[in-house]
């Protein structure tokens, strides 16, 4: 007997809520401004910002706004032409960090960026790709 | 032996169409804050939580990640269901054995769903077999329609018995602030004249897509006792499954095996000899108007064929002597993953007595189903007696 497979195909479109928090986040980015929200039980400052706190079952209520700047935590590099970075940034003022990519950066540089900067995208759209990527600042 | 195991509190969101005011973390946080205000507990009282949901209908993998703020979950001992239309009831039963095993005091089920998010009826396609059935065969309605002609031919019901389900179901619905249906002027005619969706289901036969979520808190004995007037104990858990072929089983509304094989086993086990006397109130998994008639019979609530005559003879009102979904049931209400689990929390409000203007006046006995389209089926019996 030949081996004989049968092929499909199934395409599903899926539309997601952002919620109470992650509207208000989203739409900061169309307006260059990043917000966070504050536990006001652990302090635990969360970006992007949640309603509530997971670790502490409570609402969280109190809104910070934080500068497109923060600390280069950790990256990683995926050979390409040009070279893909992915970047751990932690924003001043959050305990949390996101993920984004990082450009204006050479390969031999990367080991000594420690701080880096938002770069916004002219077309904002209210997506976390408002931000092009994180540069190296001063 | 296992521990007595009772359920102390319930939440639920208020169900609809498109709940687009909250992310999927905060429909459950909703249902979740409900419950624990209901048992005036916080999350540090519960030992372990149980989370319930059809993850290919939003698309969401690993709600139990993704949502754990929502859901309570954070560090704590916690197990994901994804059991199609038992989802709930198997999240449930899991939960009475956590507690009946004395391994866990105090335990959380939650179910939910976001069906506006995903397309469900697409995502279900998949629960066919690839090579069988789902070329020829996609989603639920055209599946029912099948079962409903087949139990036509062989019961003699008609549309129009299945039409009073379907009236019965919205009206009830407009007691239950959570419903998402309210239809208060439904009418029969109405259900006959609404679109054919396949012979002989049409719109109103069928239950809605909801976005909604609920909790239930399980206890053992002296916790429930303690924290809890009128718990509503855990007499009898029973489930089962059978062949998923559609022509393993040809007369699968007729002759429904998982149900007759898992609602016998539990009877059984409460004692139960004559379902429709020792039987206060049913919150039974109909996902169609047809599918109702169909459990009635499967059920022993009257005998083989009598079905369309238990709604003609109006048995299953709220006013019945059986009354059966006083909430709505799932022709209201219908967040996949949460439904059966919202049987059990309504059973449960029966037995507690705070089902409000849907309350079945002095139940003692309660029976809450879950459906896996026939293959499968979850029963749980509770009363306000310990067993």
């Amino acid at each position: 007997m030949s081996e004989w497979i049968v092929r499909q195909k199934i395409r599903i479109p899926f539309h997601y809520t952002t919620g109470r928090a992650l509207t208000r986040f989203l739409t900061g980015l169309a307006e260059c401004r990043l917000w966070a929200t504050r536990c006001g039980e652990c302090a635990r400052v969360y970006v992007p910002p949640r309603s509530f706190c997971g670790r502490c079952w409570r609402e969280i209520t109190e809104w910070r706004e934080l500068p497109a700047e923060g600390e280069l935590m950790s990256y990683t590099v995926r050979p390409a032409d040009p070279p893909l970075i992915l970047g751990l940034i932690r924003l001043d003022g959050a305990d949390t960090a996101l993920v984004h990519r990082l450009g204006e950066v050479k390969l031999e540089e990367l080991e000594r960026v420690v701080r880096v900067r938002a770069v916004w995208r002219e077309d904002r759209t209210g997506s976390i790709l408002d931000i092009a990527y994180f540069a190296p600042a001063r | 032996m296992p521990r007595r195991v009772a359920i102390i509190a319930t939440g639920q969101t208020k169900h609809a169409a498109r709940r687009l005011d909250v992310n999927i973390a905060e429909l459950i946080t909703e249902a979740v804050t409900r419950a624990l205000q209901d048992a005036d507990l916080t999350m540090r009282d519960i030992d372990a939580v149980l989370l319930g949901n059809m993850e290919p209908f939003e698309g969401f993998l690993f709600p139990e990640l993704w949502a754990v703020e929502g859901w309570g979950g954070y560090m704590k001992p916690s197990v994901k269901f994804n059991t199609g239309g038992t989802v709930g009831t198997t999240t449930a039963i899991a939960a009475y054995y956590y507690v009946a095993s004395g391994i866990y005091d105090t335990v959380m089920a939650i179910g939910f769903q976001k069906q506006s998010e995903g397309h469900t009826q697409t995502a279900i396609t998949t629960v066919g077999d690839p090579i069988w059935e789902r070329s020829v065969m996609a989603g639920a309605i055209g599946n029912f329609a099948v079962m409903a002609t087949t139990y036509m031919h062989e019961s003699g019901v008609t549309e129009e018995q299945a039409a009073k389900v379907a009236v019965k179901a919205r009206r009830n619905a407009c007691l239950n602030e959570y419903a998402h249906l309210q239809m208060p002027d439904i009418t029969v005619e109405e259900v006959l004249r609404s679109e054919m969706l396949a012979y002989p289901v049409k719109r109103l036969d069928m239950c809605p897509q909801s976005d909604g979520a609920v909790a239930v808190i399980f206890a053992e004995e002296s916790k429930a006792q303690k924290l809890c007037p009128r718990p509503a104990w855990i007499k009898a858990v029973a489930t089962a499954h059978e062949q998923q072929y559609m022509g393993d089983s040809p007369k699968r509304l007729a002759e429904m095996r998982s149900l007759i094989a898992a609602s016998r086993r539990a009877y059984q086990a409460a004692g139960i000899t004559n379902p429709r006397k020792e039987l206060d109130v049913a919150e039974i998994y109909e996902v169609a108007s047809f599918a109702e008639l169909a459990m009635y019979e499967n059920l022993g609530f009257c005998e083989r064929g009598e079905g369309g005559k238990l709604i003609d003879a109006g048995v299953t009102e709220l006013t019945g002597e059986l009354p059966v979904n006083p909430s709505g049931g799932v022709l209201s209400t219908n967040p996949i993953g949460a439904t059966a689990l919202i049987r059990v929390a309504e059973a449960a409000l029966q037995i507690m007595g705070k089902a409000g203007r849907r309350q079945v006046e002095g139940a003692r006995t309660a029976l809450a189903t879950g459906y896996g389209g026939n293959a499968w089926t979850d029963i749980l019996i509770l009363s306000r007696e310990k067993p």
